[in-house]
């Protein structure tokens, strides 16, 4: 558990936009310990997705630097699973060979990849839904397969960009727990992004508040409540209930920042 | 089901038959010439007299040579044009060299490449093919770019985690992904290849067609084979967009939930 896992030092990210270079990301500094569950809060448009995007490889820093197990991020790799909020399934392709194509990109034969995605099939709860396509699912389902996707090759790293932000309520707050149930069995580093602070608390071992733009780390809030979590003892919980206020209010003035900033009328 | 798609006929041949009704009773009125305007049930005796006819060329006959032609431009155009079109969706230089002239001869009109094709390689199937082949090419060049370059790049960021290569990414999520656009092209070029060939038959058919048929019937002053030709042109595109491409569209994409 104590194992260092992500480094990333003095991170900068700029975009060149019509209205000359945005930074997104500014001297960022953050070490994720292994089989850490790590949150990250901020204002929208503070630069999370980027963050993320770094760390799978999908986008390069401008300076700094990423270590994955004391190795420099180069590209995209199977050591990492990503889960997109729009959950970005392979529409032509049936719930267990959306979920087998990535132990197929492996190398497993196509009978093996599909007999080791029915292990994922189960553990989401996707059985019966095996040979559907993803357009005649639910927003819950689809995100489910969009999990166990990200978990069928097994990485070491998952890497969740709003997972739950398109679900409704009661979905969310059942995704939330079932997160954190095939966390516990399948042990991963993983780093979610939201901008639900109760989500955050909820589900993380380390909740990291990000400044608004260009994003720093403001604060980081260790959360030391029990596991398992669930809603109907956490929600309840005294410590989670102040836990959230302290968050909350860390976030406060980032997020006036950003209203005074990008909203103002 | 079978009820509803009943009724999607229906409703679709109500209209076509008062159209046919009131040109009936125009004709067996007598308001216009008749000679140039024929009567429905005339020009379907025609059809009937043309698919038996002994001393020349049947309808069918004619029918199936523009249907070959058609295939076959269709065919070339696809085989190219796919192939242009995941070049020029891929690579943007390409496509930025290229581009301005396939903007520049895609407003061409196919029959206006027949005079030249008639100078260069001469009347016949060559000619009829190859002028087929190019306007249908368009259509189909440009829609598959416009489909590679509209694939959400999320999609190839999740499986180039998994650890595709760039082969396999193209194989596997860049070219289904594009396949609406695809199939709108070769749509587009289906329809398109169908009226050149017919077209370019009237200039340069040597044998049948059509095109052919129709145009030569002309010159007898024959009105009714020209609108039994063109009662024909219509009915056998229709067929074909409602049965086989229907059919395709049915199994992929529409299956898939990537058209509604
Ligand atoms: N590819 C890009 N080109 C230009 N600007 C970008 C690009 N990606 C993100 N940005 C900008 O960077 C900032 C951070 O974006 P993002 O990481 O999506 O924020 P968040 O996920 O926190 O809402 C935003 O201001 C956004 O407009
Ligand atoms: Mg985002």
């Amino acid at each position: 558990m104590d194992e260092l896992k992500i480094e990333i030092k003095n991170l900068t990210k700029s975009f060149m936009g019509g209205e000359g270079e945005v930074k997104a990301i500014e001297n960022l500094n953050l070490s994720i310990k292994e089989n850490e569950f790590t949150v990250l809060v901020g204002p929208s448009g503070c630069g999370k997705s980027t963050l993320l995007y770094m760390l799978a490889g999908f986008e390069k820093p401008t300076s700094g630097s990423i270590l994955l197990d004391n190795q420099i991020i180069k590209g995209p790799g199977p050591d990492r699973g990503f889960v997109f909020q729009d959950f970005v399934l392979y529409p032509w392709k049936t719930v267990v060979r959306n979920i087998s194509f990535g132990l197929e990109i492996q190398g497993f034969s196509q009978k093996e990849a599909i007999e080791k995605a029915k292990q994922k099939i189960n553990l989401l709860g996707l059985q019966g839904f095996e040979n559907a396509y993803p357009h005649t699912l639910s927003g819950g389902m689809k995100q489910r397969v969009g999990i166990a996707r990200a978990l069928a090759y097994n990485p070491k790293v998952l890497l969740m960009d709003e997972p739950f932000g398109s679900l409704d309520a009661q979905t969310r707050k059942l995704m939330q727990e079932e997160l954190l149930r095939i966390w516990n069995k399948e042990k991963k580093t993983v780093v979610f992004v939201t901008h639900s602070v109760i989500e955050a608390v909820f589900l993380a071992d380390r909740v990291v508040v990000l400044t608004d733009r260009p994003s720093r780390v403001k604060g980081i809030i260790d959360i030391h409540l029990d596991r398992p979590r669930d809603y109907e003892h956490t929600y309840t919980d005294e410590r989670y209930i102040e836990l959230r206020e302290k968050v909350l209010n860390i976030l406060k003035d980032e997020v006036i920042h950003h209203k005074q900033h990008y909203e103002s009328v | 089901m079978k009820a509803r798609k009943i009724n999607k006929i229906l409703s679709f041949m109500a209209p076509l038959l008062l159209f046919f009704i009131i040109w009936q009773i125009v004709g067996v009125l007598d308001l216009m010439d008749t000679t140039l305007l024929s009567k429905p049930t005339k020009v379907f005796e025609r059809i009937i007299q043309l698919i038996q006819a002994t001393n020349k060329k049947t309808i069918i006959e004619h029918s199936a040579e523009s249907i070959t032609r058609t295939t076959i431009a269709l065919f070339l155009a696809t085989t190219i044009g796919c192939s242009l079109g995941i070049l020029l969706g891929l690579k943007k230089n390409i496509e930025e060299t290229l581009n301005p002239i396939i903007t520049f001869l895609m407003p061409i009109p196919g029959i206006a490449w027949a005079p030249l094709f008639i100078t260069w390689i001469g009347f016949g199937n060559p000619t009829i093919i190859s002028v087929g082949t190019l306007s249908a090419f368009f259509p189909i060049v440009y829609n598959t770019s416009l489909g590679i370059k509209s694939i959400n790049k999320q999609i190839i960021w999740s499986t180039s985690i998994m650890g595709a290569n760039r082969r396999k990414i193209i194989k596997d999520v860049i070219l289904p992904g594009s396949l609406p656009h695809i199939t709108t092209g070769f749509k587009l070029g289906l329809a398109r290849s169908w009226r050149t060939v017919i077209a370019v038959e009237m200039l340069a058919a040597t044998t049948g067609g059509l095109g052919y048929m129709v145009f030569d019937a002309r010159e007898y002053l024959d009105v009714t084979t020209v609108y039994a030709g063109i009662i024909l042109m219509a009915f056998l595109y229709l067929l074909v967009e409602n049965t086989l491409i229907k059919e395709l569209e049915n199994k992929t994409i529409k299956r898939w939930g990537m058209i509604t």
